[in-house]
């Protein structure tokens, strides 16, 4: 598997010899660290606390936290504060340790601080829970697939209900933030790096040190709670809660620390003559992402203390007959939850506003109004929260505003559809797998963003709350929209960060498995719950059997479609045609620096002096006839050799040169 | 989107420090901002169970609550530390070093003092965290204090150690400065707390 990164190969002459003890710390030594770690810490624990009232919820904490620590330690993360506290400064030397130079692969398995290789460890950490996640919701369809299949036990499937829903909302709070945010956005604002480069590596692996805290709790009685963690279900139940709050603790902090960096990073190191009207919209989604996360997490972190309190401490947070209310939970929890979904939502359709005007060779259509929208939803999605909690007979007379409120969201919501549509209008079209994913978000998206209006509606929401009406809703959300958005991203930025173009054939196969499939099995979902299937059930009435048969067929044609994505994504990685610097002949930053993408990743900064999206009718023409819809085929123009669309996209000097050329291609 | 060189690649020139400076200080304010969401998550429980007083058991009757002016005490040893680690940045920035060294020095001793008597506040507090909602509230309110003073101890060593071996110059007091917001942030934080549990019986008295 190659990297689009430079300094693949170790240089013994040119090696560094800074990094210190860091040398000798990788993933292998986090995981011994944080085992031993844990294991005295369970001993102190069990020898202290066993036999108490919430002996096994401490032991277990206790454990828990240990192995997060003993992890960080293990993989290096300590090493920077503790140097600081001593008054050792990081020689040269030992900041290109911790870049990663010259260190082959090696450098993806320590605590690296380079952009690009952190950038990288997200995507597979992303793909890592994606592939758990969904074989989770594999099992969970293979139970429904008839009322009375009994495959899996009624605990079982508590457990994997809630293990599932919360690997997918952290695998879709990361997907494009993570990956992209990480790899692109520096470069694409013309930045040598984040602003902060070891927090950015901590924010990685405090998510790698979380995962197994996360898996603990299928092996401590599982989270029968739902993703959602409910209280006072969540006081009463098993171990396997205690992993579900330390992992949101960490991952709390873990998206603080991200949230800091990128937003820092875009506002103090954007290029020379990148004003806010040039900078790509992307960047706009990935602040407004982190941005709205950054006080978001925060809640949701101390609804768990305060359970870890209840559970640990018998404290009385979530008790009503102690003077607590799980009102106070699900206030605490929806102040983050849903702020969460835009956190999801609009990095994800910002990457697709980032890569239609490239594929329709025109403008980004009203660029001021992708802003506004943006602005828009983050400033409303913080004052929506209730309508989760319509039915849950939480202040009753403020459901008239928040009903209000979540419809006013709409609003900027279909601003962004204009924005991409008004882009497509009368553009002549470079259909590619990214492409597709901006159809599939329009049409996914609809769906998702309509019933969300229906649910927003008190009455219709009374009907519909707690049905797989609700279930089928926000997957079209999270998943028509998000995850499409993501993998559109992914396809677009492939190349760029992999040094290699995708397999298109089997990127198309992939997207119509996965889209057919995502339909048939919402559709089949929505059907189900407007008859009144409750959701989070391990049976049904046979009155629902023929809606969840055909949900299950379709999750099977996910299933074999997304397998069919990670056989693209890993044959093409290890094999696939090298990627000219800028095949898609885009115009932002990253697509002007070389593959593979040096260490500082500009020989010279760049100054801006245009906006991103500078494609001319003209020039989208010339485009346009030229590659006549088929991948990027490579064309010779002189001594260099770069893309014909490549070649149109860029500057005038190229553009000269292209109609010089023109008459041969 | 056009591109051109305006900074030689060979050998980087250092960014300057004003740049740098402001880039941490925005950092810093940042992560202060999470902090903030989080003190106020818990500083919006307290008041929310006190309102709501739910089964009317926000209190116990009859129970000991907390002494009012140990939360206080706290806080305004809080207070005094940050003022004297501004001294200390103060200084600096006069070029007298030892004015830092001692400044920090005494902010270190007062955040260690503070969290001393926080400790002692926990263990005597006339009540268990499971007596009722008001305990939890009281119990979480202080650790996370506790957990704020703690922080601000290892980073006030580090800035202290630091000073002493002459890390810090008067020309780039940038790093001193941004841990005087941090230490500013933690002071409010402790005065949020002590107003916050100086309000006790619930409004709601019917419960």
């Amino acid at each position: 598997m190659s990297a689009a990164v430079s300094d693949v190969a170790p240089q013994a002459s040119t090696a560094p010899t800074g990094g210190g003890v860091l040398r000798r710390l990788n993933i292998v030594t986090a995981v011994w660290a944080g085992s031993a770690l844990a294991a005295i810490g369970w001993f102190i624990a069990h020898e202290l606390w066993q036999d108490g009232d919430h002996g096994s919820d401490q032991v277990v904490l206790v454990t828990l936290i240990c192995w997060s620590v003993g992890f960080m330690v293990g993989i290096g993360a300590f090493n920077g504060p503790i140097g600081w506290i001593r008054g050792n400064d990081l020689a040269h030397e030992d900041e290109l340790f911790l870049a990663g130079k010259d260190q082959g692969i090696g450098r993806y398995f320590r605590f690296t601080t380079d952009h690009k290789v952190v950038g990288i460890q997200y995507l597979i950490v992303t793909m890592v829970l994606f592939a758990l996640g969904g074989t989770l919701a594999m099992l969970i369809r293979t139970n429904l697939i008839s009322p009375d299949s009994q495959f899996l036990s009624a605990q079982t499937y508590n457990a994997i209900v809630g293990l599932h829903g919360l690997i997918m909302i952290i695998a879709t709070i990361i997907m494009v933030t993570g990956p992209f945010g990480n790899f692109i956005v520096p470069i694409m604002i013309g930045a040598r790096d984040m602003a902060f480069p070891r927090l950015n590596a901590l924010s990685l692996w405090l998510i790698v040190a979380a995962i197994p805290v996360l898996f603990s709790a299928a092996f401590l009685g599982g989270i029968p709670t739902g993703w959602v963690g409910y209280a006072p279900l969540a006081d009463q139940a098993p171990p396997g809660m205690d992993a579900y709050s330390i992992f949101i603790l960490i991952f709390a902090v873990s998206s603080a620390v991200a949230g800091a960096n990128i937003t820092t990073t875009v506002l103090t190191m954007r290029a020379r003559g990148m004003s806010w009207r040039r900078t790509p919209i992307f960047v706009f989604g990935t602040v407004a992402s982190v941005g709205l996360a950054l006080p978001a997490f925060p809640l949701f972190m101390a609804s768990q203390i305060l359970l870890q309190v209840d559970r640990t401490q018998g404290g009385q947070f979530y008790v009503a007959s102690g003077g607590g209310s799980p009102w106070l939970y699900a206030n605490l929890f929806w102040l983050m939850g849903h702020p969460e979904v835009y956190v999801i939502l609009i990095p994800a359709i910002a990457a697709l506003m980032e890569l239609t005007p490239v594929f329709a060779r025109k403008p980004l259509f009203s660029f001021n109004t992708a802003v506004i929208a943006i602005a828009g939803i983050v400033g409303l999605s913080v004052m929506v929260w209730a309508h989760h909690m319509y039915a849950a007979g939480w202040a009753p007379d403020l459901n008239g505003p928040f009903m209000l409120t979540t419809e006013m969201i709409s609003v900027p919501t279909g601003l962004l559809f204009l924005v991409i549509l008004g882009t497509l209008w009368r553009g002549r079209i470079w259909t590619t797998v990214p492409m597709l994913a901006t159809y599939a978000m329009l049409w996914n998206f609809i769906i998702g963003g309509i019933t969300g209006i229906y649910l927003s509606d008190v009455p219709a929401d009374y009907a519909l709350h707690g049905s797989m009406f609700v279930t089928a809703h926000f997957h079209y959300t999270l998943m028509g929209a998000g995850l499409t958005g993501a993998i559109g991203a992914l396809a677009y930025w492939f190349p760029k960060m992999t040094g290699r173009m995708l397999n298109e054939r089997a990127g198309y196969i992939s997207f119509w498995l996965v889209q057919i499939g995502f339909n048939v099995t919402f559709i089949g979902m929505f059907a189900v719950g407007l008859a009144g299937q409750p959701r989070r059930v391990v049976t049904y009435a046979h009155l629902f059997a023929a809606g969840n048969l055909v949900s299950t067929l379709g999750a099977y044609c996910i299933g074999i479609g997304m397998l069919v994505l990670l056989y693209a994504i890993v044959s093409s990685w290890m094999h696939g045609p090298i990627a000219p610097a800028n095949p898609w002949g885009a115009k932002t930053l990253e697509w002007t620096v070389p593959n593979p993408i040096p260490l500082e990743n500009f020989e010279v900064l760049p100054v801006v002096t245009e906006d991103p999206y500078g494609y001319g009718v003209d020039e989208a023409f010339l485009t346009a006839e030229l590659v006549s819809g088929s991948a990027p085929r490579t064309a010779s123009t002189g001594s260099a050799t770069a893309t014909q669309a490549e070649v149109a996209a860029g500057s005038g000097q190229q553009v000269a040169t292209l109609d010089r050329e023109a008459g041969q291609l | 989107m056009t591109v051109s060189a305006h900074v030689p690649v060979a050998g980087h020139p250092a960014e300057d420090v004003q740049v740098v400076g402001g880039r941490q200080r925005t950092g810093v304010l940042l992560l202060i901002v999470a902090d903030a969401a989080f003190v106020g998550a818990l500083v919006f429980s307290y008041f929310y169970l006190r309102g709501l007083n739910t089964s009317g058991a926000w209190i116990t009757q009859g129970m000991h609550t907390a002494t009012i002016w140990v939360g206080w005490l706290i806080g305004l040893i809080a207070v005094a530390s940050a003022w004297c680690y501004r001294s200390g940045v103060n200084a600096l920035r006069t070029g007298k070093i030892g004015g830092l060294i001692g400044g920090a020095g005494i902010a270190l001793a007062l955040v260690l003092l503070d969290s001393v008597v926080q400790i002692i506040q926990l263990a005597s507090l006339p009540f268990k965290p499971d007596a009722n909602a008001y305990a939890s509230c009281v119990y979480t309110l202080a650790g996370a204090n506790l957990f704020h003073l703690l922080l601000t101890a290892v980073i006030g060593v580090g800035i202290w150690n630091r000073a002493r071996l002459g890390r810090y110059v008067a020309t780039n007091p940038w790093q001193v400065e941004i841990v005087a917001i941090w230490w500013n942030w933690i002071a409010v934080a402790a005065i949020a707390g002590a107003v916050t549990t100086s309000f006790i019986a619930s409004p709601n008295v019917g419960g």
